[in-house]
């Protein structure tokens, strides 16, 4: 008996307190899972969800192809999920106090699985692939005024997924793929016609 | 310990010997050295007068070994009548700043010496197979 | 430090899974086919003249808002201040000047060849070494251009290195921002270049290549005249104007007699008298015996230069409205005044002159340019004139 309530209070309690989130991340789960019914190439999840009733909505241990996620991105799903704004603006961390810890949480994926109840915005939707070639998400991390990547303070992003962001904004650089403002560079014409120009005067 | 800027920090007393020597920075088994200018009879780790080049000696990926130098205060310090340590002098004149050390020479003719030394052993090595055979 | 360990181990795999040779070999490629996109003799005596790079300046053009276009770099603040008019007026001029700056233009050079320079053998130091040595001279206050950079080699001989060499080690020892110590996948990757291209980030592959090469690199040649090569077909010429890469543009086209594009986009947004400079150019250029000179001279009196043109429209806020506010008003309406009707009759006929000449390729383009933009002119005029004549404004 007792177990039993103290669980049922223990949910009660979880819902009260992050219903926002809570709800927000459901109607991620609802779109990813519109997804996954729209697109043909998560086809074997389908046939998963038809033999298994409720497949677990933590498990991350099926690796989602870049171009699926692009193609995501450009999906009716993804818009009814997210809208117009940016993947992570809806996001908020839970935290215990005023003031949120200076750093956000190592890493939300554990053994292949979610181990947290507050995924941060790119874990939580598993069809979001960091990946130098997916501009359309890595854009969204970008600060248009500084060009650099936005701060995970603001973005709430774990660690490991940050670290991730980084490198594939730099490697998407790299390649042309995302352009920036290239320092300028002053020319000293005397460095390439100094000798010229001394024997013209 | 923190590095001193290339300028230096350390104190030095007018007439006192000064020497152009390397000072090992970097970690274990992974040796570097700043190419500096500091009083003779101090320790290596001592703050220094005046940092004049680098030298690292692990060749990079295109197998060079790379060295910094600013020819213009080595000269400088040269004509205050500064001393060379042997490894900085060796440099010096591989890079052709002074004349060529000795040692260089003789290294040079020590490692001609064994690579003629190897070869021959093993053209020897190579004969006997075939006479065993 | 983390991030940079992860990129180099990513790289690490891609140059293994692509192979090194695979690379050199599409960079020869590239290589060859640009040949006939070289420059042929040394471009530098015509590039730097005086006249050249007043006519690249005039052709550039002065458009403030896209040389102070808002940059997205880490401190890109604002600064309010309370001044003065004369502090203001000062400032306006400051402002030209520093746009000038920014639209300085690539030098265009020869490509360097790499010259073999020994300053010593020495036999008996054979061996004294298993590898290389790479002296560089870090004496303060040198140009990257006279630094001395020697190589020892192992066989004993002290000669001076080669270019290559030298640029890594300028930019190990006095790093230039922005330039990546490897070449970035986009210049070795052609299928990336290709995208670029395609999207037409065509300011973007520029900026990078005045960053990551030296303009006399052969690699510099070659990415820029595909470049310019690719802008000539797709005709997005406005995106480059007014940025420090278009004189170099219409100095290649000029040089590789290709200017029809350019000049086809130029009398269609009605830019004569840049078109009568492209034409001018390309004469200079390959010494054809038109006299244009009187011609130029003549727009330049009526035509004021891109910076006065710039300082003109920042001085105008300032400006009350005058006596014969209506007469500027109509000339505003109409976007042109009396000089600029005179200038584009004469560069029309400058126009048509080479149009009907052997040099032009796109004949029948042009003249239907031309055609479309003297219908619009002559309505112009006719408003403009009917215009003056309703608000009673005496012909000056």
């Amino acid at each position: 008996m007792l177990p039993l309530a103290r669980g049922v209070y223990g949910s009660l309690a979880q819902i009260t307190r992050n219903s926002r989130l809570a709800l927000h991340t459901a109607s991620v789960v609802r779109g990813k899972a519109e997804a996954a019914a729209e697109n043909e190439a998560p086809a074997e999840n389908s046939e998963e969800t038809a033999a298994n009733a409720a497949p677990d909505a933590k498990d991350r241990t099926n690796k989602i192809p870049v171009e699926t996620s692009i193609r995501y991105l450009k999906s009716a799903a993804y818009k009814t999920t997210y809208g117009d704004e940016f993947v992570w603006t809806q996001y908020r961390r839970n935290h215990k106090g005023m003031y949120a810890p200076r750093k956000t949480r190592k890493t939300c994926i554990r053994q292949g699985k979610i181990s947290t109840g507050n995924p941060c915005p790119i874990c939580r939707d598993e069809y979001l692939v960091l990946d130098y070639r997916n501009t359309e998400l890595l854009q969204q991390f970008i600060s248009p005024f500084s060009g650099q990547v936005l701060s995970y303070s603001k973005t709430g992003l774990c660690q490991k997924s940050h670290l991730r962001l980084t490198v594939a904004v730099e490697q998407a650089r790299d390649c042309g793929l995302i352009t920036y403002d290239v320092p300028f560079r002053e020319y000293d014409y005397s460095e390439y016609y100094g000798k010229q120009e001394e024997q013209k005067k | 310990m923190s590095l001193s800027p290339a300028s230096g920090i350390g104190r030095f007393y007018k007439h006192s010997a000064k020497i152009i020597r390397f000072v090992r920075l970097g970690c274990t088994n992974r040796p570097f050295y700043h190419i500096v200018v500091m009083e003779r009879r101090k320790n290596q780790h001592q703050p220094v007068i005046e940092q004049v080049g680098s030298y690292d000696p692990l060749p990079n990926t295109s197998n060079e070994r790379l060295v910094a130098l600013n020819t213009e205060r080595i000269r400088y310090w040269l004509g205050k009548g500064a001393h060379m340590s042997e490894p900085a002098a060796e440099l010096l004149g591989i890079a052709g700043l002074l004349p060529v050390h000795p040692r260089t020479y003789m290294t040079a003719w020590r490692n001609r010496r064994a690579a003629a030394a190897a070869t021959a052993g093993a053209a020897t090595e190579t004969t006997e197979k075939v006479a065993t055979a | 430090m983390l991030i940079l360990r992860q990129l180099r181990k990513l790289n690490g795999q891609q140059r293994l899974q692509l192979g090194v040779e695979q690379t050199r070999r599409s960079m020869a490629d590239a290589a060859q086919k640009n040949a006939s996109f070289q420059y042929d003799k040394d471009p530098q005596p015509l590039f730097t003249d005086a006249e050249t790079q007043r006519l690249l300046q005039s052709m550039t053009q002065l458009q403030l808002e896209k040389v102070f276009r808002k940059r997205t770099v880490p401190d890109n603040s604002t600064e309010t201040k309370f001044m003065t008019t004369a502090q203001l007026e000062k400032e306006f001029l400051q402002t030209i000047e520093k746009a000038k700056k920014l639209l300085q233009m690539p030098p265009v050079v020869q490509i360097k060849q790499d010259t073999e320079h020994i300053i010593s053998k020495d036999p008996a130091l054979k061996d004294f070494a298993d590898t290389k040595y790479v002296f560089t001279d870090i004496t303060f206050g040198l140009r990257n251009s006279e630094r001395k950079i020697v190589v020892r080699d192992a066989d004993g001989t002290l000669a001076y290195a080669p270019l290559e060499t030298r640029k890594r080690m300028n930019q190990l020892y006095f790093p230039l921002e922005g330039r990546r110590s490897y070449t970035p996948r986009m210049f070795t990757h052609d299928d990336l270049l290709q995208r670029c291209l395609d999207e037409h980030k065509y300011e973007f592959v520029l900026d990078r290549l005045t960053v990551q090469y030296e303009p006399y690199e052969a690699e510099f040649h070659n990415f820029s005249a595909k470049v310019f090569a690719h802008l000539n077909e797709s005709k997005e010429f406005d995106l480059l104007r007014s940025t420090r890469h278009f004189g170099p543009m219409a100095f290649f086209y000029a040089w590789h007699r290709c200017i029809d594009d350019l000049l086809y986009d130029m009398i269609r947004r009605d830019y004569l008298h840049n078109a009568v400079e492209l034409i001018s150019l390309s004469y200079k250029i390959h010494q054809v015996p038109v006299d244009y000179k009187p011609i130029l001279s003549q727009l330049e009196a009526l035509k004021p230069t891109p910076a006065q043109r710039a300082l003109a429209e920042l001085l105008s806020c300032l400006k009350k409205p005058a006596e014969n506010a209506i007469e500027h008003e109509i000339q505003t309406a109409i976007g042109k005044t009396e000089q600029d009707f005179a200038a584009d009759e004469i560069s029309l006929k400058f126009i048509e002159q080479y149009i009907g000449s052997k040099h032009a390729l796109k004949k029948v383009q042009l003249e239907l340019a031309v055609q479309t933009l003297k219908e619009v002119n002559l309505e112009k005029l006719q408003l403009y004139q009917g215009l003056k004549k309703a608000h009673g404004v005496q012909a000056s």
